[in-house]
């Protein structure tokens, strides 16, 4: 299991080792004992798995307060496209927006510490996110911030005409009025 | 026993690529035909070829593909990536031969937002276009139980002339660079391409070919525009050459091009039991070779 440092602090690439032979392949997909090692120190209390079509959006999503969540994201079907936003502030990055590719392919995954927004894009036919958190789901600390905020920039790399948003998703505020 | 391969169009990029997984796959006999051996276009038989050498499977890997150059050089186009494949069907069918013909996102020139499956009607605009669109039905009426066409979108690769070499040389030199950014499709890496039909004709070998798989499209995930390409190749490189956003329009190419052309590749996915590679990561990996081997010039 290789742990990378992205970028921005905190914000940590997994890749884990995949053995592969005739029948197929095996992966451990996660380890305490190594997360420990490395200096990650996260209880995870809650998975979560999404199913999405080509071209969804969801996000950019963070809890509030103390309900804040780390998030370690990975995909086992298809290939999105994972933004973190640094909400943190103080931090040299923040409000900085990091992405890159997570898919079936390369196993990939993301460790998104509390303090970030997150969401995705769905870049395959469809795809099914994974995803840990250590704090469980608090309806009433849920936040956003708009994804097509122009101040982040982030490129989903979908046109417009192919992208499917949630009614919810679109009424997040834009970053100015954080 | 190995499998008899023969690949016409062995000096393009995805011969090139089959030529270099050769070597790995050992349960395949490949033997490659570059232009000065055996002329796509110029009307030589095929049939003593395929039954001297025992051919199994003929990938076509040969075409046509200087799509503004073609719309002034019709008869030339058409003959290379229609007429020829036509006869090479024929000749298949007659020698008891599969043939994998390469075709292309092109034929579509409607897509609009939503992933394009297989089953799309055709609607090919301009020269290429028609010409890569009416290759695919002459082999299939020509040759139907044995042929497999595989359409893929914006290849590149380490090898010949290509977009991502393109922007790579020019990144390095400096030079400011003008980028469609209204034209969306999938950049596939030839490398994934060959890896995917060498599978093809592993799974497929030895059983019938089934109506629904005779068309397959084959890209890698995620689509994005020529603009976005470019900046993520300058962007891995590491280079800071100025690239500027333009669109279609502005650009005014002779032949026309699909605005949008994401293809749907679920159907391949399912048939090999296969996982594809995200766009950039597959360009990653392409950048790599030629950066590491300086072979970007």
């Amino acid at each position: 299991m290789d742990f990378t440092q992205t970028g921005i602090q905190g914000l940590i690439l997994i890749t884990p080792k995949v053995i592969a032979d005739h029948r197929g392949n095996f992966t451990e997909t996660f380890n305490q004992r190594l997360m420990e090692a490395y200096g990650l120190q996260y209880t995870f209390v809650q998975d979560n798995e999404v199913h999405s079509i080509f071209g969804v959006i969801r996000g950019l999503h963070y809890q509030k307060g103390s309900a804040a969540q780390t998030k370690l994201v990975r995909v086992i079907k298809g290939t999105i496209l994972d933004v973190a936003v640094d909400l943190r502030e103080g931090s040299p990055h923040y409000m900085r927006a990091f992405s890159t590719e997570l898919s079936e392919a390369n196993h990939r995954q993301l460790l998104i510490p509390a303090g970030f927004a997150h969401g995705y894009a769905v870049l395959s036919e469809s795809a099914v996110v994974l995803y840990k958190v250590d704090n469980y789901y608090s309806q009433q600390d849920e936040a956003g911030i708009h994804p097509l905020d122009p101040a982040l920039s982030i490129n989903w790399l979908l046109p417009p005409s192919s992208r499917i948003l949630s009614e919810k998703d679109l009424t997040w505020p834009y970053t100015s009025s954080h | 026993m190995k499998i008899k391969v023969l690949v016409t169009g062995s000096e393009g990029q995805l011969g090139r690529e089959l030529q270099t997984l050769a070597p790995e796959n050992p349960l395949f006999d490949f033997t490659f035909i570059n232009r000065s051996q055996w002329d796509l276009g110029a009307n030589k038989p095929l049939l003593p070829i395929l039954k001297n050498s025992a051919t199994q499977y003929l990938v076509n890997a040969a075409a046509y593909t200087a799509v503004d150059a073609a719309e002034s050089d019709e008869a030339n186009c058409f003959n290379i990536n229609a007429v020829a494949p036509g006869k090479m069907a024929k000749d298949c069918k007659e020698a008891n031969v599969r043939l994998v013909q390469i075709s292309s996102d092109y034929v579509f020139s409607d897509g609009r937002g939503k992933l394009i499956k297989e089953d799309h009607p055709k609607l090919p605009a301009g020269v290429y276009a028609k010409s890569k669109s009416l290759g695919e039905d002459l082999v299939l009426s020509n040759h139907p139980d044995g042929t497999l066409v595989v359409r893929t979108s914006w290849l590149y690769s380490s090898f010949g002339k290509n977009f991502v070499k393109t922007i790579l040389r020019k990144g390095m030199e400096g030079s400011p660079l003008r980028v469609v950014a209204d034209q969306h499709g999938s950049p596939t890496y030839a490398r994934d391409l060959a890896i995917a039909i060498i599978k093809l004709i592993e799974v497929s070998y030895g059983r019938p070919i089934r109506e629904s798989e005779r068309i397959l499209h084959y890209c890698n995930e995620g689509i994005c525009t020529w603009y976005d390409l470019a900046e993520e190749i300058l962007c891995y490189a590491g280079l800071s050459a100025p690239l500027a956003a333009i669109d279609t329009a502005s650009l005014g190419a002779c032949a026309p091009r699909p605005l949008f052309s994401g293809l749907d590749c679920s159907r391949i996915r399912n048939v090999l039991g296969i996982t594809i590679p995200g766009w950039k990561d597959s360009l990653h990996q392409c950048l790599d070779l030629l950066l590491t081997n300086n072979e970007w010039k």
